[in-house]
């Protein structure tokens, strides 16, 4: 099974790196892992078999061997019991003491049970087999011809037939051949006794050394493949890990250089993926990153030229406005006579118009000033402000004694105060102006809520329906003759709310007054403001 | 005070003559006399035809070649005139340069107000202060 290589989901990115795939056959480790525990296990039972056929071997050469020791024992014992029945049967005919004839009876009778162990023993092998054969013949013609015939002369009472048996020799011949015969048997007994003693040390070592040397080489074996394997993992591991330190801090074209067709391939080429991702998002970053540098260069030169000439303006418009306005007055007051009531009037109208022209520029000065100011917010009492310009206003205009100032006392609030100014002035002058024809007129400065606050006058209002123009430049809803004004107040109030966050809002109703609700600190909800 | 001149600095003839006519009419006797940019202030002060010292100089702020600011700075530079009384009279409201005329030492920073009354108004209390009620340091 061949694995698919990964790939970045964009594969119209193209990046320096080259791209590290996987080659050769799929060898994952769990399989090389499996190989490196089977092959010290197979060395194992390969020497346990081993062990177990040497052990075997060596089992059987031992019972072997054991037999053969016996048919040495049963030998030597078969020749003392021939020895034993020879002895006896001489010690009667010689004696006649019948008591002799016990050790040759009993000895006759354990020849038979020796010979039938022999017989069990190694009947098996031609060779024995044939001796063996040849003994019970022997012994029997000794016994029939030999002893036998001398015993029973003995008994009969000729015992001189008895010497002449024993000095015919024959007994002894017999007796010679059984000997020959049982040392023939011993003699080989006794070589397959050291055959098979041999057999069996050697098999004892060749067990011995392949316990020692088979589990040896299996835990060898087990500790290369252990080592080779892991150093396999680590290494791809570790370079894995290399990169993903280097792209971390910053090398976006970082790549794991790991070909192995194998779990940590896989790794590999996952997080190469990853990284040619990045890599792409890294690019698109930057070049946004970089736009949005050269717009804020643009802003900046637009924002400086605009300064510019914000300051040109104020100042160049001025001065022509004065010529017109003091030109205008010195007509009137030097060349009085040259004019009639209707050039009077005429010249009046030129200089407050120009007078007027003048308080225009001088409010939109104050918006394009309140548009490019930096906010710098401080704890603030309205409060206090408020009744600065209170009096201020009470001074200008000394003969409005009756108006009443209601100006509560937790008005605190953090907001630039340069601009705190700036609103409060205009929202109370309004106040100020449009109670102008209210007797005994109020105007209430209170907080309703938190970072919320107020101002009533019970002036002369305005009508709802033009509600939504209130806070546009230029846009006024009475008329200057009754109430004079540059329509640009509200809307200074309103940017300088806006640029700290707030918001304002107004009601009110022809003849009854009208309330500005105002914050600094967030744009107010209906509910906030009823 | 009144043996001395008053030094007009400004290069708007409208500014110039209703200038004129406000201390005219603020009975301020002094002479007036008027640079039309700032070199001509410079070397009316400080050039080798200078003249006597005014008691006053109204510096306005915008003017062709060197400007008022500049001005300032060189006149608070040389020991001659680094104690004459100085008020920047202009039309601009702008706090830079408000802040940087009075960090280069003006003594005084006054806006031509539009309206012709007050501006006859500003010139009066200027005259009436600078010239009777100040004290100012006497320098040759």
């Amino acid at each position: 099974m061949v694995a698919p290589m990964l790939r970045g989901a964009d594969a119209t990115v193209t990046t320096s790196a080259p791209a590290v795939g996987r080659r050769g056959p799929w060898v994952p480790f769990r399989a090389r892992l499996m190989l490196a525990a089977l092959v010290p296990a197979s060395i194992l039972l390969v020497s346990a078999w081993f062990v177990y056929g040497a052990l075997d071997t060596s089992i059987r050469a031992s019972a072997d061997a054991a037999r053969s020791a016996d048919t040495l024992t049963a030998l030597g014992l078969l020749l003392r019991v021939t020895v034993d029945q020879e002895s006896g049967a001489r010690g009667y005919v010689i004696s006649g003491d019948p008591a002799f004839l016990e050790p040759y009876e009993a000895g006759s009778a354990r020849f038979g049970d020796v010979l039938a162990g022999l017989d069990a023993l190694v009947g098996d092998d031609p060779g024995h087999r044939a001796r063996l054969d040849e003994i019970t013949a022997l012994h029997e013609r000794w016994q029939r011809e030999v002893a036998g015939r001398a015993i029973a002369a003995v008994e009969a009472g000729d015992p001189e037939i008895a010497v002449d048996i024993a000095r015919s020799g024959a007994g002894k011949m017999i007796v010679d051949e059984i000997r020959r015969l049982t040392s023939e048997m011993e003699a080989q007994a006794s070589a397959t006794l050291m055959a098979r003693r041999a057999v069996r040390d050697e098999a004892s070592l060749i067990a011995q050394r392949a316990v020692v040397v088979g589990p040896l080489l299996a835990a060898m074996v087990s500790v290369v493949f252990g080592l080779v394997v892991a150093h396999q993992v680590v290494r791809g591991v570790r370079r894995v890990g290399a990169a993903a330190t280097a792209l971390a801090a910053g090398d976006l074209s970082r790549r794991a250089a790991v070909g192995s067709n194998d779990e940590v391939g896989v790794l590999a080429d996952a997080f190469n993926g990853m990284a040619e991702r990045l890599e792409a998002l890294g690019a698109i970053e930057e070049r946004t990153s970089s736009r949005l540098r050269e717009q804020a260069a643009q802003l900046e030169e637009a924002n400086s030229e605009l300064e510019t000439f914000s300051y040109s303006v104020s100042h160049d418009l001025r001065a022509p406005l004065r010529t017109i306005d003091g030109f205008g007055q010195i007509l009137l007051e030097d060349h009085a006579d040259r004019l009639d009531d209707e050039g009077r009037r005429l010249l009046g109208r030129v200089r407050s118009a120009s007078q007027r022209m003048g308080r225009i520029i001088d409010d939109l000065h104050q918006l394009s000033r309140v548009n490019r100011a930096v906010i710098e917010r401080e704890a603030v009492d309205l409060g206090a402000v408020a009744r600065g310009i209170a009096d201020g206003l009470r001074r200008a205009d000394p003969e409005r004694a009756d108006v009443t100032f209601v100006i509560g006392t937790d008005l605190a609030t953090r907001a630039d105060p340069g601009l705190v100014r700036i609103v409060l002035d205009n929202l109370l002058t309004n106040a100020w102006k449009f109670t102008a024809l209210t007797n005994s007129a109020t105007i209430r400065l209170e907080r309703t809520g938190p970072e919320v606050f107020r101002i009533t006058d019970d002036g002369a209002g305005f009508d709802m329906a033009y509600a939504a123009k209130l806070f546009q430049p230029f846009q006024r809803l009475h008329h200057t003759e009754d109430f004079p004004g540059t329509g640009i107040g509200l809307a200074t109030v309103q940017r300088i709310l806006q640029r700290h966050g707030g918001s304002a809002r107004a009601a009110g109703r022809p003849g009854a007054g009208a309330t500005f609700w105002f914050s600094f600190d967030h744009p107010l909800t209906a509910e906030e403001a009823r | 005070m009144n043996g001395r001149p008053i030094l007009l600095v400004d290069d708007d003839p409208d500014d110039i003559e209703l200038t004129k006519r406000a201390f005219a009419r603020s009975r301020v006797t002094n002479q007036i006399e008027v640079a039309r940019d700032g070199s001509e202030a410079l070397d009316r002060l400080l050039g080798p035809g200078a003249g006597p010292l005014p008691a006053l100089v109204l510096l306005d702020l915008k003017l062709p070649r060197v400007n008022g600011l500049e001005v300032l700075q060189q006149l608070r530079s040389e020991e001659r005139t680094r104690l004459l009384p100085i008020v920047i009279l202009t039309s601009s409201r702008e706090d830079r340069d408000l802040l940087e005329g009075y960090r280069l030492g003006a003594n005084s920073y006054v806006r031509k107000p539009v309206d012709y009354a007050a501006f006859e108004d500003a010139v009066r209390q200027i005259g009436t202060y600078w010239l009777e009620l100040n004290e100012s340091p006497t320098t040759r």
